[in-house]
């Protein structure tokens, strides 16, 4: 059932089994599973479905999206409501696609990765993520790049063995507003409200659980909704916004006893480093370039699905030498092709080119960033035009992450060297350190993260905030580390564990 | 591909990255001795390097021996290597010995980042002596 709240006759109160704020990827994804398993679930969203620009693209009204503006104090990154959507289907409607799981590595606690350790671990959401596959219109969850390169008879490098090879699957992307608008509204089980912006979360009494939530569309209508359980899904940024920002009853706001909400915000910095020269046609690069290929599930399902391999250190490697997660593109477009010249100046790059010997690639990095609690977002002394306080991102990274990019950079070069392939070359700053200017991945993790200690997080292994015994949060928030993967996938993985736990 | 030959590549790639100008042109950052001198021989047909690409090693090694406090201090640094070069039976040995040192260099990530390029500490000393006496 479809409700506008901009329709509503006058100030109107909400029940529910089940109330999800937010209809992006979780969102969704739970209010569907619940749904399915008929539940009585009402889904919240402060959008619609969008609206034609002039460029001609769907996006969100601007009225709504302004909702998200703010200030950064921090590292600059794109504008706070540029990579965020505010709209059913959330920021699906311009995600590229990438998907790939978090590797056990990432789960685990690693010694030279400070706050690093899930309080569960890569088997306790293998399950959801071969589930996730589906949801995200993937083939058989299968990343495991050596039986797929064995199978297409594709080299992998591995170097002295200090490199290692991750896969990713390509999304068509699915855009959840079109992809699931019909079955949210065929659900007998679901009332998807648009136009309703949560204001309040509001506890009980006592504290320790949500009474109701307190909603306004822009038109001032009032919304409360009541519900047994409440579950938080509206973004990285947004999710610990909403929890400050209910700071009436609690100064520190709703669900911060441990004081972490919107503490520990991470990114995926990207970086053009240099470039790398390969020798043409020396090193068989098929598996590292987006191409067609037979993947296996875990039940024996065979699909054809688009790949992409993509260098990193091994993990021995990152353990020996004590570096974060960096996933690493050096396969093109070629200098050849008309990209970016990059540090060396096309005259350079000519000579080199007329040499006939060798190739030029950018050399892009994703990292991962070492959670830090400085790095956070916090409310601005601004308020939008519902008279909620704005956010203020203050992204800030680690100086010990940057050396182990400028590392993870000169291992490679060692390690293509080695081989005989080629060489890498990097502009570095004045302490020597490859000079790498950060450009955010647009994926927004941790500012609600997970913990077994409530002293150290602000949600449990299964999304349940620690404050609250009946308010939970689905998203990238809840992330305790990011890895190097982009984050969709785990997002609608740890979102269908979460719905499997509401229905026990 | 000679791992050499990729150096000489590199080496090209010097000619349009600013670097400090101390010591290039004809003079080396200091005189030359005459063990320098004919190891930079034997190196320069390690590197197969002559006039473009001799004139990037010059470069590439001045700005590797800027980073020693004094004269003595980089000699100290290159004689190793001359003593190697110098000690070969003949230039063809000495070239295979510095390819296996150039490849155990980067095997085992002794490594330096010399102009922005990720070197092999003996590539980087092949430069030093060359910037000296080649």
């Amino acid at each position: 059932m479809l409700i506008n709240a901009n329709e509503l006759a006058g100030d109107t109160e909400f029940t529910a089994e089940i109330c999800i704020i937010g209809a992006g990827a979780a969102g969704i994804t739970l209010a569907l599973r619940l749904g399915a398993a008929g539940r009585d679930v009402l889904l919240v969203e402060s959008g619609g479905f969008g609206m034609l620009s002039e460029s001609g693209a769907i996006g969100p009204d601007p009225d709504t999206q302004a909702l998200y503006r703010g200030t950064m104090s921090g590292i600059d990154t794109w504008s706070l409501d540029r990579e965020r959507w505010r709209l059913f289907g959330g920021s699906t409607l311009q995600w590229s696609g990438f998907c790939t799981p978090l590797t056990p590595e990432d789960f685990a606690t690693r010694e030279w990765i400070p706050h690093s350790g899930w309080p569960l671990d890569f088997g306790a959401l293998s399950p959801y993520y071969a589930r996730a596959q589906t949801v995200l219109g993937l083939p058989p969850f299968e990343y495991d790049p050596r039986s797929v390169a064995e199978r297409e008879s594709k080299p992998l490098l591995e170097g002295t063995g200090r490199l290692a090879t991750h896969l990713y699957h390509f999304s068509a992307p699915i855009r959840f507003r079109d992809a699931y608008r019909g079955p949210i509204l065929d659900s007998g089980s679901i009332t998807l409200l648009t136009h309703a912006n949560v204001t309040e979360i509001v506890l009980s009494e006592a504290n320790d659980r949500v009474s109701h939530l307190r909603c306004e569309t822009l038109e001032g209508t009032e919304i409360s909704v009541e519900a047994d359980r409440f579950v938080l899904a509206v973004g990285g940024i947004e999710n610990a916004r909403l929890l400050l920002a209910s700071n009436r009853q609690q100064p520190e706001g709703v669900a911060n006893s441990s004081g972490c909400v919107g503490k520990f915000f991470m990114e995926h910095p990207h970086y053009y480093a240099g470039a790398v020269w390969l020798e043409t046609g020396r090193w068989d690069r098929s598996f590292y370039r987006r191409h067609e290929a037979q993947l296996i599930g875990p039940d024996g399902t065979t699909e054809m699905g688009e790949i992409e391999g993509l260098l990193a250190l091994s993990r021995t490697t990152r353990e020996e030498e004590g570096l974060p997660h960096v996933l690493i593109t050096a396969t093109g477009p070629s200098f050849l092709d008309g990209s970016e010249t990059g540090v060396l100046g096309a005259d350079t790059v000519w000579s080199l080119i007329c040499e006939g010997d060798m190739t030029g690639y950018p050399l892009i990095l994703r990292a991962e960033q070492t959670p830090l609690a400085e790095s956070r977002v916090t409310l601005s002394d601004s308020v939008d035009a519902l008279g909620v306080p704005r956010t203020d991102l203050r992204w800030a990274i680690r100086d010990s992450d940057l050396q182990g990019y400028s590392r993870t950079v000169e291992i490679l070069g060692a390690e293509l060297a080695a081989m005989g392939l080629g060489r890498v070359h990097v502009s570095r700053d004045e302490r020597g350190r490859v000079d790498l200017r950060p450009l955010p991945g647009a994926h927004h993790m941790g500012t609600t993260r997970m913990s077994t200690d409530p002293a150290t997080g602000v949600v449990n292994g299964d999304g349940r905030t620690h404050d609250a015994v009946n308010l939970y949060v689905s998203g990238s928030s809840v992330f305790p580390t990011s890895g190097a993967a982009n984050p969709t996938l785990t997002i609608v993985a740890l979102a269908e564990r979460l719905a499997d736990h509401l229905l026990e | 591909m000679k791992r050499r030959k990729f150096l000489g590549i590199t080496l090209m790639s010097a000619v349009a990255i600013p670097l400090p100008l101390a010591g290039c042109g004809s003079e080396g950052p200091f005189p030359p001795d005459d063990d320098e001198t004919e190891a930079a021989r034997v190196l320069r047909a390690y590197l197969c390097a002559d006039g473009s690409a001799l004139a990037s090693a010059r470069r590439i090694g001045t700005r590797y021996l800027a980073r020693f406090g004094d004269e003595e201090e980089a000699r100290t640094d290159l004689r190793p290597l001359v003593d190697r070069v110098l000690a070969s039976a003949s230039t063809s040995d000495a070239i295979t010995e510095l390819e296996m040192s150039v490849t155990s260099d980067f095997e085992d990530l002794r490594v330096l980042a010399v102009a922005g390029w990720t070197l092999a500490e003996t590539e980087a000393r092949i430069c030093g002596v060359l910037a000296v006496a080649g």
